[in-house]
């Protein structure tokens, strides 16, 4: 844990100098419009330091978020994962009302839910998507894959 | 005055305003009784929905979901043993020893009566107060506006969470994070790395759902959450009017709670889940027989629960005169309103009274309304709370992907959402503010513009202005916070007891 947010905290002082960086430098931002970004980056730096100073000095750190899930009914953390993320890649694939509807029926399947539960949400979820967000409210939700030519 | 109530009860009482209110009530209630999935993952959840909205509609909405969530919450802390949200975590203590020893339709007769009337009591303190503080915002210039903003990401950061350290940072970061593009004062585009989509910079609906809501359903797709609950026992009405009438049979707790509640929401960054741990101790303090809580007495249910739906009129309080968030829920209410337009703050109580004491409205019929809901309903909830949670996740996760999706109709506002998860899940894993960060976001652009004013109209001298030097003081004293709180207790340890020195 204490790796882990040394990690972050200099991921977030690479962020912050690297942006004043390319404000200064590569855009020659002139002080004006740099100087509010330099006043909260400066802060939030300084206060990265004690926090990093803090963490330094302290022999070991409690964590102080939430604590992980430990239950894993079935596959693996990383499975999990994907899976949840395999969103993505499928509404931009086959569009939004049928990539939510395949990735909440193969989501559920892989869970270990049963077809019938499976078949239900998905066709939910299409209900939802295409009837109430498309029809209904009018939002335009892809309904082509993004590759599909337009 | 007169003018402005009847003013807000014209906008409260219009059919728009009423079912919108009902449907955030019944959305808040459900996302209630899911255990983790608390009033900030509601308003990330919904806040995408009310874009394009009137605003009393829009705010009326978010508000009434976020009132009743711990309401809801209420339902599993006593049946099951489990929190529906942090604050729910209080009525456990005596809640669920009540229902296991066959009193549970008892304990949620109380919480249910007692979260009614503790909202109803915070929308009175709303009221009561917004007619004093009106007269004081509008005395307050930009300095001042400035250093308030200032102090409620400080606030928000360094009281709200364990480590101050790690609230500031959050604070720092969302400042930095909505400084990408259009400049608002010169109108240069910032940070945008010849990328359009940062051309209107980093947008609030991805960067709070990817804070709240995707690290929540993470969670439940890791099986974050106990599966092992099984449904309850059935309830019955008649415990439950019993319940309720337990209640009224005890005015002085109701209203001692619920200004505990109050009060602690008015502070900022410090209410949350603090206040039905104040009202549960200040309960047993005051009790004739304190062994007695934690077996199950009515009272250790009374008490939290009406300072839970109290504190919220309490939160409201700052966040409507001042721009500061009473709680971590309202962080993410003040990017609500900004989406509909408006911006909470001075200006704001100065000219839309009517929307604030509408509001108000909207909280008081929230809580009555949550109440029948609850009662009717309960039992169908309890069956909602035993989901798998590995079913609701993804369920969850399609609700992001569509709502990331409306705010614009950007399909790169799904990707961003995505990418800012990755973020929230590193900050809810360290213990990193999350409403600190959304804070800082939403409120930058004020900072940076009143900041700007200042400089103009007074140079650096504006912090001398009495108002300033008084906030500065503010600010110092949230920033030490720490050390004094140690200071003082270490000066109780050493003096208290029977009067005596320690060596």
């Amino acid at each position: 844990m204490r790796s882990g947010e040394i990690a972050f905290l200099g991921a977030v002082a690479a962020f912050l100098v690297g942006f004043c960086a390319l404000g200064l430098f590569h855009y020659d931002y002139s002080l004006s419009l740099m100087r509010f970004p330099l006043l909260a980056a400066g802060f939030t730096l300084l206060v990265v330091a004690v926090q990093l100073v803090t963490l330094s000095r302290s022999a070991c750190e409690v964590p102080q978020g939430n604590q992980r899930a430990t239950v894993l009914p079935r596959g693996s953390r990383f499975t999990q994962v994907a899976g949840l993320l395999s969103v993505l890649p499928l509404v931009f694939l086959c569009g939004f009302p049928a990539g939510l509807a395949l990735y909440l029926f193969g989501y559920l399947k892989v869970a270990g839910e049963s077809w019938t539960v499976s078949l239900a949400v998905a066709v939910a979820s299409l209900l939802l998507s295409y009837g109430l967000f498309i029809q209904v409210i009018g939002v335009p939700l892809p309904i082509w894959p993004a590759w599909w030519p337009a | 005055m007169l003018d402005v109530i009847s003013q807000a009860l014209g906008l409260f009482l219009s059919a728009n305003v009423l079912w919108l209110s009902v449907i955030g009530v019944l959305i808040g209630l459900v996302l209630g009784v899911l255990p983790g999935l608390g009033g900030l993952t509601a308003l990330a959840l919904l806040l995408p929905f009310v874009y394009g909205m009137e605003p009393m509609a829009g705010l009326a909405f978010l508000l009434a979901a976020h009132a009743v969530v711990y309401t809801g919450g209420a339902l599993t802390a006593i049946v099951l043993g489990i929190p529906g949200s942090a604050p729910n975590a209080a009525t456990v203590i005596d809640g669920y020893p009540m229902s296991r020893n066959g009193r549970g339709g008892e304990a949620l007769g109380a919480a249910f009566a007692a979260s009614g009337l503790g909202g109803l009591l915070g929308m009175i303190a709303l009221v009561a107060l917004l007619p004093f503080l009106q007269p004081v915002v509008m005395h307050i210039g930009s300095p001042e506006t400035f250093l308030f903003a200032v102090m409620g990401i400080i606030y928000v950061g360094a009281l709200g969470e364990r480590s101050m350290a790690r609230g500031l940072i959050a604070g720092g970061l969302g400042v930095f994070l909505a400084l990408f593009g259009y400049d608002r004062l010169a109108g240069v585009p910032r940070f945008w790395l010849g990328f359009d989509y940062l051309l209107d910079g980093v947008r609030l609906i991805p960067l709070v759902l990817g804070l709240f809501a995707i690290p929540e359903v993470l969670h439940l797709a890791l099986g974050g959450r106990d599966t092992s609950v099984n449904g309850g026992r059935a309830i019955g009405f008649a415990p439950i009017l019993s319940g309720m009438r337990e209640t009224l049979l005890r005015p002085y707790l109701l209203l001692k709670s619920s200004l505990i509640g109050v009060f602690i929401g008015i502070v900022p960054g410090v209410g949350g889940d603090t206040a039905p741990f104040v009202a549960y101790a200040s309960a047993k303090q005051g009790a004739r027989d304190p062994k007695a809580y934690g077996q199950g007495v009515i009272e250790g249910v009374i008490a939290p629960e009406s300072s839970n739906n109290a504190k919220e009129g309490g939160a409201l309080v700052t966040t409507l005169a001042l721009g500061i968030p009473g709680s971590a829920g309202m962080s993410v209410l003040i990017g609500g309103f900004l989406l509909l337009g408006l911006e909470p703050g001075p200006d704001f109580l100065a000219n839309h009274m009517d929307l604030a004491v509408g509001l108000a409205l909207v909280l008081a019929f929230a809580n009555l309304i949550a109440v029948a809901f609850m009662i009717a309903a309960s039992p169908l909830l309890l069956k909602v709370a035993n989901l798998r949670p590995q079913m609701l996740a993804p369920v969850l996760g399609v609700l992001i992907v569509l709502g990331a999706y409306a705010y614009r109709n950007d399909p790169l506002d799904v990707v961003a959402t995505f990418v800012i998860g990755v973020l929230g899940c590193a900050m809810k894993t360290l213990g990193y503010s999350r409403p600190a960060l959304v804070l800082g976001f939403v409120m930058a652009p004020l900072i940076e513009t009143y900041l700007h004013i200042s400089l103009q109209a007074y140079g650096a001298s504006f912090l001398l202005r009495p108002g300033a030097l008084l906030l500065l003081g503010l600010i110092i004293m949230g920033l030490t916070w720490g050390r004094l709180q140690r200071f003082f207790l270490a000066a109780a340890a050493r003096y208290g007891g029977n009067g005596d020195a320690k060596r």
